[in-house]
């Protein structure tokens, strides 16, 4: 769990060092709500690429069971990220891409079948569509979205002077290990320059810096 | 070596020993191929037997009993007997898929081939105590059949496909290995067609 008030705590003292100019609490909350969704996003894919990137999202691994329509069609959860597996009835179900339908549907061996056990699952449309084209009951792991994280300032006065005090309302539930990666792509969200300090932080998580767009 | 076993055993293979969803090679694909890997070892084995006076049969393990087969009159074919064998057997050349079939007065038939058939009108009259027995693919007609002849009985040379995950495939002893090795070189491309017919370690191509 990263410590949103140390995170806070580490931004402002790099900042004073930097260009950066004043930024509010809302900004601050806001930010770290668009480098959560930039990080799991990020990193979704790239799961069970090695071990450090699969210790870093173990968190936000969820398994359910779901049942699709009549059509096959099964509806994402609201917190959906990635999806990681599925089964039907603890048996396979292959991922195959849309232009591979009816090739596999018109298919003497790899035909969709409940009677063989032999399942597929595409994208389209924003659901997943579950071949065969019939009501199944499914068991699945998915990333989904972290929960949301954020600062709140209090306003304290004494005698002397008037300050704020920062408080977390809610912590970042990713991993400590993931502190610098967090502080970077917060900074960059700031108007750093820090694209190095990323690529090498992705870089320890075993990711090759041509993959990232940044 | 079960069928199961043998697909598994495959599968782990040519999927570098960590088979996933995200395999390009599904079981179902192997399963498809190993009918005729199974036949390749088989027929081979035949070949060789034949060659061995005293033990000229495929070994025992190869065939199925089936019994109790309704003789059936097909209408369309002068009323002529004839039954429908309840598997595909494997189409080996001379109908020697059927190993064996006797009906139910433990009567033997023996195969004629289809060029004979211009002539066993004749025989068949000659030869009223021989009978004899041709195969269109599931379907087996017969001649000469008594009349109190209702059902046969009959031994066939087990077409891998009829099996199930668990049961025993039809691999010659010895063979396994080989049969196992023709599959991989089939779904992963590195060799598409088995030449080692000699099982000498040395392909004729």
């Amino acid at each position: 769990m990263i410590s949103v008030v140390d995170l806070y705590n580490m931004t402002v003292q790099v900042l004073k060092k930097g260009t950066s100019g004043y930024f509010s609490i809302p900004e601050w909350n806001a930010n770290l709500k668009r480098t959560q969704t930039e990080a799991i996003e990020f990193l979704a894919p790239f799961y069970e690429v090695n071990q450090q990137v699969t210790d870093a999202l173990a968190i936000f691994i969820k398994l359910a069971t779901g049942t699709s329509d009549g059509s096959g069609i099964l509806t994402k959860p609201d917190d959906y990220v990635h999806l990681t597996s599925l089964d039907v009835a603890d048996y396979p179900c292959y991922p195959i891409s849309v232009n591979q339908r009816t090739t596999i549907k018109s298919s003497p061996i790899r035909k969709p079948s409940t009677e063989t056990n032999q399942y597929y699952r595409m994208f389209q449309n924003g659901i997943i569509q579950l071949l065969p084209e019939t009501a199944l009951t499914v068991n699945y792991t998915y990333i989904r979205k972290p929960a949301s994280a954020s600062i709140s300032a209090v306003n304290v006065s004494d005698d002397d002077s008037d300050y704020q005090t920062i408080t977390a309302v809610a912590d970042l539930e990713w991993p400590h290990q993931l502190f610098n990666l967090f502080l970077y792509l917060m900074l960059e969200k700031m108007g750093m320059e820090v694209k190095e300090q990323v690529l090498i932080e992705y870089g320890n998580l075993g990711i090759q810096k041509e993959a990232i767009k940044v | 070596m079960n069928k199961g076993t043998l697909v598994e055993n495959v599968y782990i293979r040519v999927n570098g020993g960590k088979p996933s969803t995200d395999s390009k090679i599904l079981r179902v694909d192997i399963r498809a191929l190993v009918t005729p890997a199974v036949n390749f070892a088989m027929v081979q084995l035949y070949y060789d037997q034949i060659k061995q006076e005293g033990d000229r049969d495929l070994p025992g393990t190869f065939f199925a009993y089936y019994s109790a087969i309704q003789i059936q009159r097909d209408l369309q074919r002068m009323n002529r007997p004839y039954i429908t064998l309840p598997i595909n057997v494997v189409a080996m050349a001379g109908g020697r898929g059927i190993r064996h079939i006797v009906d139910n007065c433990d009567n033997t038939y023996k195969p004629i081939s289809n060029g004979q058939l211009g002539s066993i009108g004749y025989w068949s009259d000659i030869l009223s105590h021989e009978r004899f027995f041709r195969s269109e693919g599931k379907k087996v007609y017969l001649i000469n059949v008594p009349p109190v002849a209702k059902e046969m009985n009959a031994v066939l040379v087990i077409n891998s496909d009829t099996l199930t995950d668990e049961d025993e495939l039809p691999i010659p002893a010895g063979m396994e290995m080989q049969v196992m090795e023709t599959l991989v070189g089939w779904v992963t491309g590195t060799k598409e067609i088995p030449a080692d017919y000699k099982i000498d370690n040395k392909d004729l191509n």
